[in-house]
């Protein structure tokens, strides 16, 4: 998937000079590139994963998503794209906390090929929560949500993953799991990554863009 | 899905909107069942048409006196033949003779009345010719049945704890007409053809009341107090007015039953716009109940759509909830309309008013509209409201 962006900036930072390869600038996401957005707090991160799965569009300038204005996608094509090539990890999760792990996992329409629900459990398995399986999500801790999370994004079908600080709340060892866990991945779909970080994730051999 | 999208759900609004829906709709089913067949009473085996009259003079203190004669004379009944929008007028035939109807028949206990026959021409009737005719060849009378005859016998029969007769069924009955003194009766078996709201009297065919006329006659002068007049097409307003300006009036029997259908349709009317506004306050809850489920799980249908999930399929979750509610308070509505209008039906007959049976189609048509309305709603509403998280 390839994502292009003309001189976007946030509604919020209209009228600042912002020094960005991001805001005001143009940005190519190549198909099949790997990207790290490098920035502190408050320099619209998660406002960027936002505008590029379509949730929000207080913003200036225009991206394309293969070469499609955003604007001009209809509903239906969001659906294919929501489904079937774009996936995310977002900041806040966004699991379901009055479900089990597995009825979280369950809420993907459709499974990538070759995961079925065995398959998936063995992943659980690998990042060491198969015992959450049917645990409501409530009762995990953020560092087992964060898995839980990331495992209900790479488990469909895509084209781009986009990742909002996926591993804030991981220790090294399951950071380093995750990680592997989500190249693999990426190698399998022949997918692009855009994952946002605070500090780079050194070891996944990603291209930094400043943010 | 369901448990996902159904996790906060407020009761005590849903049954109160559900008795809505119940009640709306009973109401509904039953005014529009007793509104159709009100309409329908007496129409289908009418024998004389909308544009057709029994018209008499207006009776005054002064006739008791002997001033002012109820009949018409030659020259009154050519006047009226004249005017413009009278299609046709004729006398209408009394008896000369003294007659009862004697019900003759195993299945119901022996009844007579004295009575009086009438006979108006042919033309005026919705009768085949061949089947209302009269000779001395033939072995019944074929006679038209005033309906509030029937409602009289029903009555009788209700007060004696025996069964009441559709118009079906005493079709079939024996029935015969006495003709002459007492002591020296004949008896002319009868058959009935068919039942009017516009005479008093049984119909019998000209042919026959002209013969009995001749042949039994009591010595009484001939009576031409009513005439059957037919106006033209789309005139029947000026006849009307015509009747009003001349002291002339409808046969109050013809009139009876039209004022009670007219009547009976202006309270059902109300009814029927009562029900309406109760579904449609019933249906407004079922909206406020549906956002309120919508709104509990607002985060839940932006997870849904941001997997990729479609619009279509979350509504469809709560269509299928929604269809099932009304499925299921569609049947119990038409349940308690079906025992309700069997209540109402059985103390119509008891009064003698026996109506079509079975439900009407126009209840059926009301049900389904009312279903499909309520589906419709419901799906335009949860689409647009989970639209706006997409």
């Amino acid at each position: 998937m390839e994502i292009q962006l003309n001189q976007v900036c946030p509604n919020v930072f209209e009228g600042i000079k912002i020094n960005s390869e991001v805001w005001n600038s143009n940005l190519l996401i190549e198909n099949e590139g790997r990207y790290q957005i490098l920035a502190q707090s408050g320099r619209g991160k998660t406002s960027f994963l936002y505008f590029l799965l379509g949730l929000r569009n207080d913003y200036t300038g225009e991206i394309q998503i293969n070469q499609k204005r955003i604007q001009d996608i209809k509903e239906k094509e969001w659906v294919k794209l929501r489904k079937t090539k774009m996936t995310s990890i977002f900041q806040d999760l966004q699991l379901i906390g009055h479900l089990t792990v597995a009825e979280n996992i369950r809420l993907i329409p459709e499974y990538a090929k070759g995961y079925d629900e065995d398959a998936i459990q063995k992943i659980v398995t690998d990042l060491g929560i198969e015992e959450k399986w049917n645990e409501k999500v409530n009762t995990l801790s953020f560092g087992q949500k964060q898995r839980v999370a990331i495992i209900r994004s790479i488990c469909k079908p895509f084209e781009i993953l986009l990742c909002d600080e996926p591993f804030s709340h991981l220790d090294t060892k399951n950071t380093r799991l995750c990680q592997s866990l989500i190249l693999k991945r990426l190698d399998e779909e022949k997918a692009s990554l855009l994952i946002t970080t605070l500090d780079g994730e050194p070891e996944m051999a990603l291209k930094t863009i400043n943010l | 899905m369901e448990k996902l999208l159904f996790k906060n759900q407020n009761r005590l609004q849903f049954l109160i909107a559900a008795l809505g829906v119940f009640l709306g709709l009973t109401l509904i089913l039953i005014a529009v069942q007793t509104f159709d067949k009100a309409q329908k009473y007496g129409e289908a085996s009418d024998l004389l048409d909308d544009n057709t009259l029994v018209v008499q003079k207006k009776i005054g203190r002064g006739a008791h006196l002997g001033i002012g004669n109820p009949n018409f004379t030659d020259t009154q009944i050519k006047k009226i033949k004249q005017k413009d929008f009278v299609a046709s007028c004729s006398a209408i035939i009394s008896n000369k003779f003294e007659v009862l109807v004697q019900i003759d028949d195993p299945i119901i206990p022996s009844f007579n009345s004295n009575i009086y026959l009438q006979s108006v021409e042919g033309e005026f009737l919705d009768i085949p010719s061949h089947k209302f005719t009269w000779d001395t060849t033939r072995e019944a009378v074929p006679i038209v049945m005033p309906r509030n005859f029937l409602i009289m016998l029903n009555t009788f029969l209700s007060a004696s704890q025996l069964p009441r007769l559709s118009e079906d069924l005493i079709t079939n009955v024996k029935m015969n007409l006495l003709i002459g003194e007492r002591g020296q009766r004949i008896v002319f078996p009868a058959t009935i053809i068919g039942f009017t709201n516009s005479f008093s009297s049984i119909l019998a065919p000209s042919s026959f009341l002209n013969w009995a006329n001749r042949s039994y006659s009591n010595g009484k002068e001939d009576m031409r107090s009513q005439l059957v007049v037919k106006a033209k097409k789309g005139a029947f307003g000026l006849l009307e007015s015509y009747l009003e300006d001349n002291g002339l009036e409808s046969s109050s029997d013809q009139l009876f039953i039209e004022r009670l259908k007219s009547g009976l349709s202006a309270g059902i009317i109300g009814v029927i716009t009562l029900s309406i506004l109760t579904l449609l306050l019933s249906l407004m809850l079922m909206i406020q109940y549906l956002q309120l489920i919508l709104s509990n799980c607002v985060y839940e249908i932006k997870i849904m759509l941001r997997l990729g999930h479609t619009v279509k399929t979350m509504r469809n979750v709560f269509l299928r909830y929604f269809s099932i509610i009304f499925f299921v308070l569609s049947i119990l509505s038409f349940t308690a309309f079906y025992l309700s209008t069997q209540v109402i039906e059985s103390k119509l007959i008891a009064s003698g008013i026996i109506l079509e049976t079975g439900v009407s189609t126009y209840s059926i048509l009301s049900l389904c509209i009312v279903f499909i309305t309520f589906v419709i709603t419901i799906m335009q509403t949860a689409s647009a409201t989970i639209r706006t998280h997409f």
